[in-house]
């Protein structure tokens, strides 16, 4: 390697060249302080909801918000942030732009201009976003629900273009996901000698590509239902409201493995790297991923088994949803399988890949339950669901845009973090979490509606416990941010490949030099090639 | 890359003819809207809206002329709106 | 886990049980090995890897097994699925109307009306018909003790069924009845209570509400805003099921809802029909004629002396005359109001929505 060169920070500076750039690495910087930062807005709105749900109103002093108007507010901002403005965009924005290239030996994307404009539409989303929050915010929840959505006092076209916006932004990203995927591997980069980080991003890119759309509309005709009251969905004139259901979760379903296909494939990065073996079925994994982005575009209306909808559509969505379970089961045998035989260090990014597959394995099986149609005639829109979502998205995806951002942090920043400080923040964080939304499955159990800002006396205890488990687990969050946000500066230099990882970024420097590459990389016959005897 | 076939033009006749038969297909969409047909309703206006999309596709567009993966990949994202629309639309069949 | 009080509650907790337990063992197995594979295979201890790349035979199994007993999941959901659609022939009907953010219940064979808190009989399958005020919004009838919810979609008719147990005390048990779809402000203030009774005790609620709803008028009670028999009528909601959408939260009409020349209530310059409770009165029977105002003949006497009240309540003022002896004697003796009031009968919830939908169109 030549010492001498530049790496990607250094080519240039000061602010225009920051926001003019159209270095893909520097746009994952970009995405990194920005959702980063909606990350902990939401993380503190979420804070106070659980607050407000410490004690029932029966109590004197029992509403810290005084009524649910506020509470709704809140409720809103917390859901359209957190999914809008952090989840969709995390892992792809920031791992998926700086590291996807980088991993099929590539210079950049293939439309670097178009990644930058896909910045930019996130970052005018973002703005119409918090603007609305200025304006008097919205009340409807994320999901817009009509005829609530086209009635209520709140102003809820800046909202809906927010979103509009991000939907933009998701679907730029990935078309040039998936062309540069096509177009712009290194010669011997085989579609199947690609890292598993490779094909999620690409499957998500699919995903992106032809469910976003269908938002997009739906919020359109939302508009013009709200504006011109043309009566696509408003009863009183012979609309339907279950219409707007069906076609809002036909994206915001799909949505979901948008999110959490990227963090199974940081997942399939982390374990092989830190068990120094072999992914175990390789072409499984990536035909499974594959598999869930098909099938997971076909099962939306299970979010609406109570909604009204006719009950033979209910007993074929049921069917459709469990098949999305065998994949993802396949993905979570397959993980286990790899570390069997291999010689493991539990460093913190393995820490949280291992934290993933549990919070995800039962955000998985509570899922199952959800999909079986009595139990969810039951428990459908109780703090169950909520409980599960949070275990898939947060214990999911959240926890492993966190792994990744441990593990290629050497490699972005070119600094180390202390990891006795984040074995610390990973332990407060799992302990927390299992308080909160373990807890919130048992009351959705016990019949507590989701939603609430008050709830029946019965719930009380379950409710405090929750919230204690929130200030735990936030304790953990925040402690870890604020320690990588210091080891950005302060950290000790990395090593150019510290976890030992056979993937192409770890042949370049720490952070790599802006055309990514110094030499030419070796390309492996096989993504995760170990030898049979390690270092300890 | 596809520099080579791109060179392909169709003459000016071609499209005006294209163009002729979006508008004959849009009046054919208003005219079936006077007909009552119950469930069948959907599908006229949707099985039209596909021929006239996939003629904007394969001539405007270029499509016909372009490599066969770009068309199979549109073909996918057809395939899957049809997917919706059909699952979509078992809940109103039976409600 | 809560009681459950129907034999659908349970078998819902069976499928729970079947369905956790299941889960339960395969998440137990991920942890199980998860720990063996890090004790065992941790760095210290070994050096040696085995760079195993697959192993189609086990692919095939855990894809396999995992498929079989996901078909079974769902079998067990579509199972019980079946049985709380299937409602039994000989059921009794009660016809619920969701709206911001209250529950209307109507018993059309016992031809009375509740609001909020209702009694079942135990031991008869009783058919929930749920709809929404069509101008109103999503919302969703749960009651978690027989763990059946449904939406209230406007303009549309859904349905639960439940077959209560028969009470532990053999009176009558009282369990929680929520709204489970996210309707706006008092979301979490939209909850009401079902009491499942004995059929002797149900027979004596339904007589306490018919007689309640139809007792003989006291005239000077009526007039008195502040008297116990009005207070004890829940003026507000019946202002908010029959006014609100013209005459709006605040009574100020036209100025808050749009609605064209809707009454006024917060002054009382240029009332047709006279400002006084007995022209209130009167106006809520006959409407106005030449207007939108129509009567709300449905109505029981103390229920409309209530609204009358309420209505009258907007005006902050001191300039309201009172009710006179002769008026109200005329008022009296014109409605027959000394009289025990027979309720007529009226147009059945879905049949009213229906001709709505038809005028709509």
């Amino acid at each position: 390697m030549n010492p001498d060169s530049k790496n990607f920070y250094e080519v240039a500076r000061g602010l225009t060249s920051w926001l003019f750039t159209t270095d893909h690495k520097r746009i994952g910087i970009l995405y990194l302080i920005c959702v980063m930062t909606f990350f902990v807005i939401a993380a503190l709105l979420g804070i106070t909801i659980r607050l407000e749900l410490f004690s029932s109103n029966s109590e004197a002093g029992g509403s810290l918000l005084g009524g649910g108007e506020i509470y709704n507010r809140i409720l809103t901002l917390h859901g359209v942030i957190m999914i809008f403005l952090f989840i969709i965009p995390a892992i792809p924005g920031v791992f998926g732009n700086f590291f996807l290239p980088i991993m099929i030996g590539a210079e950049d994307v293939s439309f670097p201009r178009i990644n930058l404009l896909s910045w930019y539409c996130y970052i005018i989303g973002a703005a119409l976003a918090l603007f609305a929050i200025l304006s008097g915010a919205i009340d409807t929840g994320w999901t817009f629900y009509v005829p609530y959505s086209a009635k209520t006092g709140a102003n809820l076209i800046l909202p809906l273009s927010a979103a509009y916006m991000l939907g933009w932004s998701s679907i730029l990203t990935g078309i040039n996901f998936i062309v540069t995927v096509h177009r712009l591997r290194a010669k011997e980069m085989k579609m199947f000698r690609m890292p598993l980080f490779v094909w999620a991003s690409y499957a998500t890119g699919w995903i992106q590509v032809i469910a976003t759309p269908v938002v997009g509309i739906t919020l359109i005709l939302l508009l013009l239902e709200r504006f011109l009251g043309i009566g696509i969905f408003d009863p009183t004139k012979g609309g339907d409201p279950i219409l707007y259901q069906h076609m809002f979760w036909i994206y915001s379903h799909p949505a979901v493995y948008v999110m959490v296909l990227p963090a199974m494939g940081v997942v399939s990065e982390i374990i092989p790297t830190f068990s120094r073996k072999t992914i175990f079925g390789y072409s499984f994994i990536a035909w499974s991923t594959m598999a869930i982005a098909a099938i997971g575009s076909l099962v939306w209306a299970h979010h609406m088994f109570t909604s009204g909808m006719a009950d033979e559509s209910r007993i074929l969505f049921s069917f459709l949803t469990f098949f999305v379970a065998v994949p993802s089961a396949v993905k979570i045998f397959n993980w286990l399988a790899t570390m069997y035989k291999g010689s493991i260090h539990l460093e913190p990014p393995m820490i949280f890949g291992l934290i993933f597959v549990l919070l995800f394995s039962i955000g998985g099986f509570t899922g199952l339950m959800n999909g079986t149609l009595s139990i969810d005639i039951h428990i459908h829109d109780t703090a169950f669901v909520v409980g599960h979502f949070h275990y898939t998205m947060f214990g999911g995806v959240g926890v492993m845009f966190f792994g990744a951002l441990l593990y290629w942090f050497p490699k972005m920043f070119g600094r180390n973090y202390n990891k006795k400080i984040i074995y610390l923040c990973g332990f407060l964080f799992f302990v927390g979490f299992n308080m909160l939304y373990g807890t919130m499955k048992w009351l959705g159990i016990q019949g507590m509606p989701r939603r609430y800002a008050d709830y029946v006396p019965e719930y009380e205890f379950w409710n405090r416990v929750a919230t204690v488990g929130s200030w735990v687990m936030v304790g953990g969050l925040f402690l870890m941010i604020f320690h990588l946000l210091y080891s950005v500066f302060k950290g000790s230099k990395a090593e150019d490949n510290p976890w030992e990882g056979t993937t192409l970024e770890w042949q370049t420097t720490s952070p790599p030099p802006l055309v990514n590459f110094n030499e030419p990389p070796q390309i492996p016959e096989k993504p995760y090639d170990y030898p049979e005897e390690v270092k300890s | 890359m596809s520099e080579d076939k791109s060179e392909h033009i169709m003459p000016v006749i071609g499209y005006v003819g294209i163009w002729l038969c979006l508008i004959f297909l849009t009046g054919v969409t208003v005219a079936v809207s006077f007909v009552d047909m119950q469930n069948l309703t959907l599908f006229t206006a949707l099985f039209v809206a596909t021929i006239k999309s996939t003629l904007v596709l394969l001539y405007f567009m270029h499509l016909r002329h372009d490599q066969p993966i770009i068309f199979y990949m549109i073909l996918a994202c057809l395939g899957s709106y049809a997917v919706f629309v059909i699952l979509t639309y078992s809940d109103y069949l039976y409600r | 886990m809560i009681e459950a009080a129907s034999d659908i509650a349970r078998e819902v907790d069976y499928a729970i049980i079947v369905v956790g337990g299941i889960c339960a063992v395969f998440f137990l197995g991920i942890v199980a090995f998860m720990l063996l594979c890090i004790f065992k295979f941790h760095h210290t201890k070994t050096t040696k890897t085995k760079q195993i790349h697959g192993n189609l035979f086990l692919e095939i199994t855990w894809t396999v097994i995992p498929t079989i007993l996901v078909f079974y999941m769902f079998w067990v959901g579509w199972q019980g699925f079946n049985k709380i659609r299937t409602v039994p022939d000989d059921h009794m009907v009660i016809e619920v109307v969701a709206q911001q953010w209250l529950w209307n219940l109507k018993y059309p064979e016992e031809d009375i009306q509740v609001v909020n808190n209702f009694h079942i009989p135990a031991g008869v399958p009783v058919k929930f018909k749920l709809t929404s005020l069509l101008d109103d919004v999503l919302h969703s009838f749960y009651i978690p003790a027989f763990r059946v919810k449904e939406d209230c979609v406007p303009g549309m008719n859904t349905y639960i069924w439940v077959n209560a147990d028969m009470p532990k005390n053999g009176e009558s048990e009282t369990y929680n009845m929520f709204c489970a779809e996210f309707c706006g402000k008092d979301h979490a203030q939209m909850i009401g209570t079902v009491t499942v009774d004995s059929p002797a005790a149900y027979e004596k609620w339904v007589q306490s509400v018919k007689a309640e709803a139809n007792k003989p008028v006291d005239m000077k009670l009526a007039l008195d805003a502040t008297s116990p028999e009005v207070q004890g009528r829940d003026g507000e909601t019946l202002y908010k099921t029959y006014c609100v959408s013209c005459h709006g939260s605040t009574g100020m009409g036209q100025a808050e809802t749009m609605v064209p020349n809707a009454r006024d209530f917060t002054n009382l310059v240029g009332w047709k029909q006279g400002n006084k409770i007995n022209n209130i009165y009167e106006t809520l029977i006959t409407g106005v004629p030449g207007t939108e105002m129509r009567g709300f003949t449905s109505l029981s006497p103390w229920d409309r002396f209530a609204v009358a009240h309420k209505v009258a309540s907007f005006y902050k003022g001191s300039g309201r005359q009172k009710v006179s002896e002769a008026e109200a004697k005329a008022l009296e003796e014109k409605y027959k109001l000394s009289a025990p009031y027979e309720p007529k009968k009226t147009l059945a919830i879905d049949q009213a929505m229906d001709l709505l939908l038809k005028e709509k169109k």
